[in-house]
């Protein structure tokens, strides 16, 4: 996907506690101005790209099922969205954990418990260091 | 973000909080259930795993809730556990050495990281008699696992206006009720096996052990755990009443800080008034230092905090011209710079600063520090009006209010009470037993009005023995109810000294306020009113007027 220069609008979240999703509704929507898509599961995110066409996916690591990193390999297997920038956010952050992620095609990782008030600004950090 | 958007985020995380925080407590309460069931079966079928899993998912959430501690707790947790799902050993001598005491004490005491919030507390042991609507007493609650003393302790303070509440340890003590108390008496045995955990806690009330031995080792053992008090039985209750209504206004001291931020820098005076507001204090921002008089007089703040340079405005003259003003002489002004220089600072605050905050200062610290300086002025105000036996407002400053709510009362049609009251016998009490002791059923009472009137109520010591109280927008029937309580209640009080028993008695005098020509004919009116009520066997309450006309003739009620 060759999205250029465009600034970052549309984010997809796939994580399956909702207490988390909510609060990064208000962290990402009502402070960061971002359009965003919460899924609660992988299968959820992989059913919804296709109309939704994120141009960020932040995964929550540890799910139910499909992990992130299962979640992130079945979107890289899509024609469309095999190189969608993807974010873990995870509450295991030893280097050597963070590191596997990298490789395993994040562009980034996000500590857990993040901050509501900054992770927009974290976020856009991360996607001006893409473009 | 515009302030209005910056609120209505804080909403909604808060009720975000909220919700997370009702869900962790039930979610811990399995946790603990379920590991509690494993290790006493010494079989895991799959608990385990769950627990592990639970605890990743409090580590990843809780920080983001703002409950950070919790989320360091269950991470070391889930550290611990995480050798045991990697490898493939479920023994039962592996289970048990995994789920050992220190284990389960730590899972235990996870909940009490969530201590926060307002929710009604249960378990009543001595249910709170009813005082005027509107009227919150304090919550104590009595962790003591000999029932019979639980009661008889719950039963005697709660004659002093508190709602108590009593649980046999501090495992079946809901956080949610720890969060709402005001004080926690417990046993001091207790304290120190399963104390530790309680008094770590951020929202913890103070806690004051009760024990049966008293001497320097054990006394010394108790504070270097954390406690906050300790009285030795037998228990003196009026003593130990007094002695929670001080731990109680002390920390109602600390919250309710009035801080004025004056800084040029929007940024920064946003930051600022962020973090004390969210620390609880009410904060008013200036930007512009020539509105600083008018802020003043307006919300009459314990501190200003100030920034040293303002645009062409310095903050040491600003101070040194709020000092041209009586009014503002005893104010706190503390100055934020980032000028280290010692000679500097001197300086500034021969000027009429009272201190200095360095910058860059820390949300942290800038919370603490203006905390401690408002209760600081406070107290210093305090010592100014207050009476310093009760803490009530002194004589001169009562009847003041007494004319200031009459002027309010004509301004608004509305009707208030003014009542005066005066212990009896007292100087029986002071002659039998001492000053001391004396001392302590002036106090007795004052707790109980402050306990039993609204906040919005007006209590003074007015003498010796006598005290005036100004009930704003109450009729006289509610307030005769109210203070006919307080006449049951007073006289339910047993105080000891010299190993007897006693009881004291009030008599209480009123009269409407808004019916005379001044503040000071009220206050008269209620006098003659409690004088009628002394001679007509004293323990109760006369209203003035009534069965009979006043010296003009006219219906006083």
């Amino acid at each position: 996907m060759t999205e250029g220069k465009l600034s970052l609008q549309r984010i997809m979240l796939v994580e399956d506690e909702e207490d988390i999703r909510a609060v990064a509704e208000l962290a990402l929507e009502a402070v960061g101005g971002f359009t965003l898509k919460t899924c609660a599961s992988g299968q959820v995110a992989l059913d919804q790209l296709a109309e939704f066409r994120p141009q960020l996916v932040l995964l929550d690591v540890m799910m139910p099922v499909m992990d992130g990193p299962s979640t992130l390999h079945a979107i890289r297997q899509t024609d469309e969205f095999a190189d969608v920038p993807a974010i873990f956010m995870t509450a295991k952050v030893q280097p050597d954990e963070v590191s596997q992620y990298l490789a395993e095609g994040a562009v980034a990782v996000i500590p857990k418990p993040f901050d509501p008030m900054t992770l927009s600004d974290r976020i856009r950090e991360i996607w001006d260091s893409l473009q | 973000m515009s302030d209005q958007k910056n609120a209505d985020v804080a909403r909604k995380l808060a009720l975000l909080k909220t919700r997370f925080r009702e869900k962790a407590l039930s979610e811990l309460e399995l946790l603990e259930t379920a590991m509690s069931g494993v290790r006493a079966a010494g079989i895991d079928s799959g608990e385990v795993v769950a627990a592990y899993q639970s605890l990743h998912r409090l580590a990843g959430s809780a920080g983001t809730f703002g409950y950070d501690r919790l989320g360091k707790s269950a991470r070391d947790l889930e550290q611990i556990l995480k050798p045991y799902i990697e490898g493939d050993h479920s023994s039962r001598s592996e289970i048990l050495h995994l789920l050992n005491d220190d284990f389960m004490q730590r899972v235990g005491s996870l909940s009490a990281l969530l201590c926060e919030g307002d929710i009604e507390p249960s378990w009543p042991v001595a249910p709170p008699e009813k005082g005027v609507k509107g009227v919150a007493e304090p919550v104590v609650l009595v962790v003591e696992p000999d029932s019979v003393k639980a009661a008889e302790l719950s039963g005697a303070l709660a004659t002093h206006g508190f709602a108590v509440y009593g649980f046999p340890d501090t495992h079946s003590l809901p956080d949610k009720t720890l969060a709402t108390a005001s004080v926690v008496l417990m046993r001091d045995t207790l304290f120190v096996s399963e104390g530790a955990g309680l008094s770590a806690k951020d929202e913890c009330p103070p806690i004051v052990c009760v024990g049966s031995v008293d001497g320097f080792p054990e006394r010394y053992r108790l504070a270097d755990l954390g406690a906050d008090g300790f009285v030795c039985e037998p228990l003196d209750v009026p003593v130990l009443a007094d002695y929670i209504e001080r731990l109680i206004s002390e920390r109602l001291d600390v919250g309710a800080g009035r801080v004025i931020i004056v800084d040029d820098d929007a940024e920064l005076l946003e930051h600022y008034s962020l973090v004390l507001e969210e620390g609880g204090m009410a904060v008013r921002k200036v930007q512009s230092p020539s509105e600083l008089p008018g802020a003043l007089s307006e919300f009459r703040p314990d501190i200003i905090l100030m920034d040293v340079q303002m645009g062409s405005y310095s903050g040491t003259t600003l101070a040194r011209m709020l000092r041209f003003d009586p009014e503002w002489v005893g104010l706190h002004i503390i100055f934020l710079s980032s000028e280290e220089d010692r000679d500097f600072q001197v300086d500034a605050l021969s000027k009429g600063g009272d201190d200095f905050l360095t910058k860059p200062v820390s949300d942290d610290f800038l919370l603490r520090a203006a905390r401690v300086r408002c209760y600081r002025a406070r107290q210093l105000d305090k010592l100014a009006s207050r009476d310093s036996l009760t803490g009530l407002l002194k004589h001169s400053l009562v009847k003041q209010e007494v004319i200031k709510e009459h002027a309010r009362c004509r301004r608004l049609s509305q009707k208030s009470v003014v009542a005066m009251l005066d212990l009896d016998h007292f100087k029986r009490v002071n002659d039998t037993y001492g000053h001391r002791t004396g001392d302590l059923v002036i106090k007795g009472l004052a707790n109980l009005l402050r306990h039993r009137l609204r906040k919005t109520d007006v209590i003074g010591r007015y003498g010796g023995e006598e005290f005036l109280v100004v009930l704003p927008d109450c009729s006289i029937g509610d307030a005769l109810r109210t203070l006919q309580t307080v006449c049951e209640q007073m006289n339910r009080i047993g105080f000891s000294s010299r190993g007897e028993e006693f009881h004291v008695t009030v008599s209480i005098g009123m009269a409407t306020l808004e019916t005379f020509d001044r503040g000071e004919d009220a206050i008269e009116a209620a006098d003659q009113a409690l004088y009628r009520r002394k001679s007509a066997g004293r323990n109760g309450v006369t209203v003035f007027g009534a069965g009979q006309t006043d010296g003009t003739g006219r219906e006083a009620v």
